[in-house]
């Protein structure tokens, strides 16, 4: 039996011996939780994943609990999330919409203001057309929208997209290192 | 893992994939690229930072609510049970309870129209049997106060 250590590096590495388990695993997570239809699963599945491949990436299994129990249970959690985002596209509760239950901590406010203050230096040192871009990306608009509002080729937006993208991330890493912008 | 897209392409993809507006066997095809290509995954983690930078950049300077703010209980409550999507009892009771709400406010328009309500009455003669009593009662029994100067209590 490997390690999970192990398991987890051939997982990132994209083995597909060990993908095939681990997708099980996630497919026996999913079912505990929710009756999905089959096409429901297969999404679901995939985005599970994903986001558990990313979270691997980041260092946040930390070996606490054996790679299989950790999987499952991302799933069932992953599962949850999406029953409950589901309900509430159907209803909105007036509360989460209109109501602060309670006061932002100070120093949270404080360093969200501070975070957005940077954001948008970083973000009004680029050009106008990447700020465009972005900003109808950042408003959940798809590239045939973007291509139809802005008369440019699909090609050439996604193209577009990415070469901005690269120098704002080049700005922002300037800005936090206290180079000029 | 061998894919038929280059990254090249898939990298080009990514922003799509991540506010949701990509099609959905573009998305299929996208993510199983990034399952086996950890190259790949980097490129989605700085496409997420440069969305999560322009999103944090268009968030307006300060807070739109201040301070505490809660709905009346009463609109809390129907809204609770309401939110639960074609649930006929959730409804029904949702509905009762308006009519309860209602029913008491009714009750104690006409008990203030009566030849007997011209008199200043006090907290201790209003009728036991009142449905709502504004400011009458905290509402928890430990005496806690959150500042919520409409306090309801509902009475047997």
């Amino acid at each position: 039996m490997r390690e999970d250590a192990e398991l987890v590096e051939l997982l990132r590495a994209g083995d597909a011996g060990v993908v095939l388990e681990v997708r099980g695993w996630i497919r026996s997570g999913l079912a505990r939780s929710h009756q999905w239809r089959w096409a429901e699963v297969e999404d679901l599945e995939q985005e599970v994943l994903l986001a558990l491949l990313e979270s691997l990436d980041a260092g946040r299994f930390k070996g606490e609990s054996r790679l299989e129990t950790y999987v499952r249970a991302f799933a069932r959690f992953k599962s949850t999330d999406r029953i409950r985002a589901a309900a509430r596209r159907a209803w909105v509760d007036l509360e989460d919409e209109v109501l602060v239950s309670d006061a932002p901590n100070p120093l949270e406010e404080f360093s969200q203001r501070e975070a957005a203050a940077i954001a948008r230096q970083v973000v009004e040192s680029l050009p106008e057309p990447c700020r465009v871009l972005w900003r109808m990306i950042a408003q959940g608009l798809s590239y045939r929208e973007m291509s139809r509002l802005t008369g440019l080729a699909e090609g050439a937006i996604r193209v577009r997209a990415h070469r901005c993208r690269q120098r704002a991330l080049e700005a922002r890493r300037r800005r936090l290192s206290g180079d000029p912008l | 893992m061998s894919s038929y897209r280059t990254c090249a392409r898939n990298k080009l993809q990514l922003p799509w994939l991540l506010n949701g507006t990509l099609p959905p066997t573009e998305r299929r095809q996208l993510r199983e690229h990034l399952i086996g290509c950890p190259a790949c995954r980097v490129e989605m983690a700085k496409a997420r930072q440069a969305l999560e930078l322009f999103s944090a950049a268009a968030a307006p300077p300060f807070s739109t609510v201040s301070g505490e703010f809660r709905a009346s209980p009463s609109v809390t409550a129907v809204n609770r049970v309401a939110s639960r999507r074609g649930d006929f009892w959730a409804w029904a009771t949702a509905a009762a309870l308006l009519t309860f709400v209602a029913s008491g406010a009714l009750w104690q328009f006409r008990e203030g129209s009566s030849p007997r309500a011209a008199q200043p009455r006090s907290e201790e003669s209003r009728p036991a049997s009142s449905g709502i009593s504004h400011n009458a009662v905290p509402i928890f029994a430990d005496g806690f106060d959150d500042g919520d100067t409409r306090k309801w209590t509902l009475k047997s």
